[in-house]
């Protein structure tokens, strides 16, 4: 027998015996070790966030006569980004007339590959899971003012020129405060990402919250 | 994977691949469905698995044992009938040394390899 092959015997036992003309549904339940890899983080404002995992599913299919159903189920709130990659049969492309459909749907992925008597099927795609949007949005939401924020405070403390009079002034004139509420904003909410696609974005805050600490060091020598 | 159903009797056993139309004179799969479920939204890299098979029984024969043909490592498996019990399957190495004194193994990779049925007895005393 090949290398990683082998056999699993399931004994039925005298109750579980499959009559004649009955049917059975049979599970086998497992966890995909596989390692994943993550999309490039340049490739959408997604990826820029979070660190998106990429899966891979692949099928071969010889002379079978039942149909191969693939659910793809994302995680509650979370979407799939289904892209197929190969649906063919003897080099010819797999479409509805042959019985191949696919229901993409924000978080459930349906594929149905038929049963082509005395044909090889190939079929393979790829599947991103995606943070829900929602959670995007806020990153996009607050981590903007905070970096808007932390670099006037770095512009003003160390004097920048670029910056208008009047808003040096306002800027200086509640410093403390302004600098603290950055601070703490970008250090809470990297604190409070509880959700594992996100931990990248956490990043980002962690800079924003430096860049603040820093102009506040900046604008204490400044007095001195 | 393919799955082989025995159908074993008093002194002469037979198995054949389901892959093929019908091969024990009326078994089958009907439908094969493969879920990918990321359940947990506190890891949804991680993926479980589930290979579901609608058996039909054709045979005048009843079922008595399931064979699964596996090129791969499995992590975690566990088996389960339709009413949700777990089934429990021997390990492999108890496999291979209860059919070792029958048939050499590099036959029975070759045999099912090309899905013809083949012959059994004896397993059962």
């Amino acid at each position: 027998m090949a290398p990683g092959r082998y056999f699993l015997w399931i004994p039925l036992g005298g109750n579980r015996q499959i009559k004649p003309r009955e049917t059975r549904l049979l599970k086998l339940v497992y966890f995909d070790p596989k390692e994943v890899k993550s999309v490039s983080r340049f490739v959408s404002l997604y990826s820029i966030a979070s660190s998106i995992p990429r899966f891979e599913l692949g099928f071969e299919k010889e002379r079978r006569d039942y149909d191969t159903f693939f659910i793809i189920q994302a995680p509650m709130g979370y979407r799939v980004k289904y892209v197929r990659e190969r649906a063919e049969m003897d080099n010819t492309v797999l479409t509805k007339e042959h019985g191949f459909y696919e229901d993409v749907h924000d978080y459930v992925i349906n594929v149905r590959i038929p049963v082509i008597h005395s044909k090889s099927i190939y079929f393979s795609a790829k599947y991103d899971i995606l943070p829900p949007k929602v959670e995007i949005t806020l990153f996009y939401l607050s981590i903007i003012p905070l970096y808007i924020m932390a670099i006037l405070m770095l512009a003003s403390a160390v004097g920048g020129s670029f910056l208008p009079p009047f808003l040096t002034q306002i800027l200086l004139k509640g410093y403390k405060e302004i600098i603290a509420g950055t601070a703490t904003a970008a250090l809470a909410i990297a604190g409070l990402i509880r959700d594992p696609l996100l931990d990248r974005s956490r990043y980002y805050y962690l800079v924003a919250g430096a860049i603040a600490i820093i102009s506040y060091f900046i604008f204490l020598m400044g007095l001195d | 994977m393919c799955l082989i159903l025995a159908t074993f009797k008093s002194r002469c056993s037979y198995k054949g691949d389901l892959g093929m139309s019908t091969p024990l004179g009326g078994v089958r799969i009907l439908r094969e469905r493969v879920w990918v479920i990321h359940d947990s939204e506190k890891e949804p890299r991680r993926r479980q698995i589930i290979k579901e098979y609608t058996i039909f029984n054709e045979s005048d024969d009843n079922i008595t044992d399931i064979i699964i043909d596996i090129n791969e490592f499995l992590l975690g498996l566990r088996i389960f009938d339709q009413d949700g019990s777990e089934l429990s399957f021997y390990p492999k190495n108890f496999i291979r040394d209860l059919l070792k004194p029958y048939i050499n193994e590099k036959d029975i990779g070759g045999t099912i390899g090309t899905r013809s049925i083949f012959f059994v007895d004896s397993f059962r005393g």
